[in-house]
């Protein structure tokens, strides 16, 4: 509950900075996707079930405040994470770089997944080169600010790579 | 069965969730009214006095550091100040006569659109969370009488229309971006287009090949898409590209409205009884 409570007072805030604080600091129409970050994170270490809810919820959090049309955010980070989650076994999740790389082709995978969406869906023909004129900014932008994340969860990693492996983890609880 | 279920269960469980996920969102792209949700309520209202109370932190902050603090160049400002007023003084006097003038010919014409609209000033309180699309949100709802559709102006001209209201907030899509179309018009020939955004402008579109349009024109609304009424400014063309074949002509239009610089805007309300 405590825990629930503390990740909804988070998203609330990363938003918070994302819509009326990073733009008053960064060039016009350029801005970091921190729910984006805390996506590719959670695909890194949660559950299926859960991280796939939380990711869904923080997509629709992102509706509120972008674009035009609810739920395309939400189905995207949805995807998102799944992507990242089939993906995680592959790679040694504790490695810092991975969250790096993560953040920039997520990026990438985001502009991807938000044309295929609109595409088939609404009217994507215009949004195409707004998409291409900013997706490595933002990328370049987002890993960025995935390295002032890291920074900011030191103690929690060296927390978890302490504990026994749980191969079991990603069963609903 | 339920072994095949246990196995299959990661699988499942993403395919559920993605398929919820995509009927929500194709649910909303269907819905015509009423399109502000209950969730977008609600996260709205949670973030309503967080984003008031940054915006007049930051004010505060401003006023003090230019009030009381970067007065390095108060004097020389405040003697050429003093200057310009006495001759804006005498400017006053012949704009006002002019401005007379005005009314009485607009009475005249019936030309009455712009008095018959009740305009709602409200500020700018957030940009859009992403650097895909041009929203931005405001603070004044549907307390305040604001619904969804109502155009948004400021006095350079169109800045959007209103896609989502809360009852202290209300989102507004700027014509920049990509999703907006406008129904215009030429100023000076009357040529019928649609105003597209393309991110940082827009563009002028179905205009014929033969057409006469030239950099410089202004465009305005033609009142015919139901959202903006007729004669606000929208841009002016800027190029004017014709190729060897096709039915139409490209155009592009700059903004009449800097939207780098959208503080303050009013939201036209109903018309007067």
């Amino acid at each position: 509950m405590k825990r629930g409570a503390g990740f909804f007072l988070l998203s609330l805030l990363l938003l918070f900075l994302q819509v009326a604080v990073l733009p008053r600091l960064l060039p016009d129409h350029l801005k970091p996707d921190l729910l984006l970050l805390v996506v590719a994170y959670l695909g890194l270490n949660q559950s299926w079930l859960r991280g796939g809810l939380c990711s869904w919820y923080l997509g629709s959090l992102e509706d509120v405040f972008a674009g035009s049309d609810f739920g395309l955010f939400g189905i995207t980070f949805l995807l998102i994470f799944l992507m990242v989650k089939t993906g995680a076994g592959r790679f040694n999740t504790e490695n810092p770089l991975l969250l790096l790389l993560l953040a920039f082709f997520v990026t990438m995978v985001k502009g991807i997944l938000l044309s295929i969406l609109l595409l088939l869906f609404a009217d994507a023909g215009r949004q195409w080169p707004l998409l291409l004129h900013i997706i490595l900014p933002e990328a370049v932008l987002n890993t960025l600010f995935a390295l002032l994340f890291l920074r900011c969860l030191p103690r929690r990693r060296g927390e978890r790579r302490s504990r026994p492996q749980n191969l079991s983890r990603g069963l609903p609880s | 069965m339920f072994d095949l279920l246990r196995k299959y269960r990661t699988v499942l469980l993403a395919a559920v969730m993605v398929l919820a996920a995509l009927l929500l969102y194709s649910q909303n792209l269907r819905r015509a009214e009423e399109r502000t949700n209950l969730f977008e309520r609600l996260i709205l209202q949670i973030m309503a006095p967080a984003q008031s109370g940054l915006k007049t932190a930051i004010d505060r902050i401003v006023g003090i550091w230019d009030r009381y603090l970067w007065l390095v160049e108060a004097e020389e400002d405040n003697l050429l100040l003093r200057e310009e007023n006495r001759r804006l003084r005498s400017e006053l006097g012949a704009l006002q006569e002019l401005r007379l003038t005005n009314e009485r010919l607009s009475k005249l014409l019936d030309f009455r659109d712009r008095q018959a609209l009740t305009a709602l000033p409200a500020q700018v309180i957030t940009e859009d969370a992403t650097s895909w699309f041009r929203t931005v949100m405001i603070d004044k709802g549907s307390d305040a009488g604001i619904r969804e559709g109502m155009p948004v102006v400021v006095a350079e001209g169109v800045a959007g229309r209103i896609i989502r209201t809360a009852p202290n907030q209300a989102r507004v899509l700027l014509i920049t971006d990509a999703s907006s179309a406008v129904a215009t018009l030429i100023q000076r020939n009357r040529s019928r287009g649609v105003c597209r955004g393309s991110g940082t402008g827009l563009t002028f579109e179905f205009a014929l090949r033969e057409e006469d349009i030239e950099v410089g024109d202004q465009i305005i609304t033609s009142g015919h898409g139901g959202v903006f009424p007729k004669g606000l400014p929208i841009g002016t063309v800027v190029r004017v590209e014709r190729e060897e074949y096709g039915m139409f002509q490209q155009v592009e239009v700059a903004p009449a409205v800097d939207f780098s610089r959208l503080e303050e805007v009013l939201v036209l309300l109903e018309e007067n009884p």
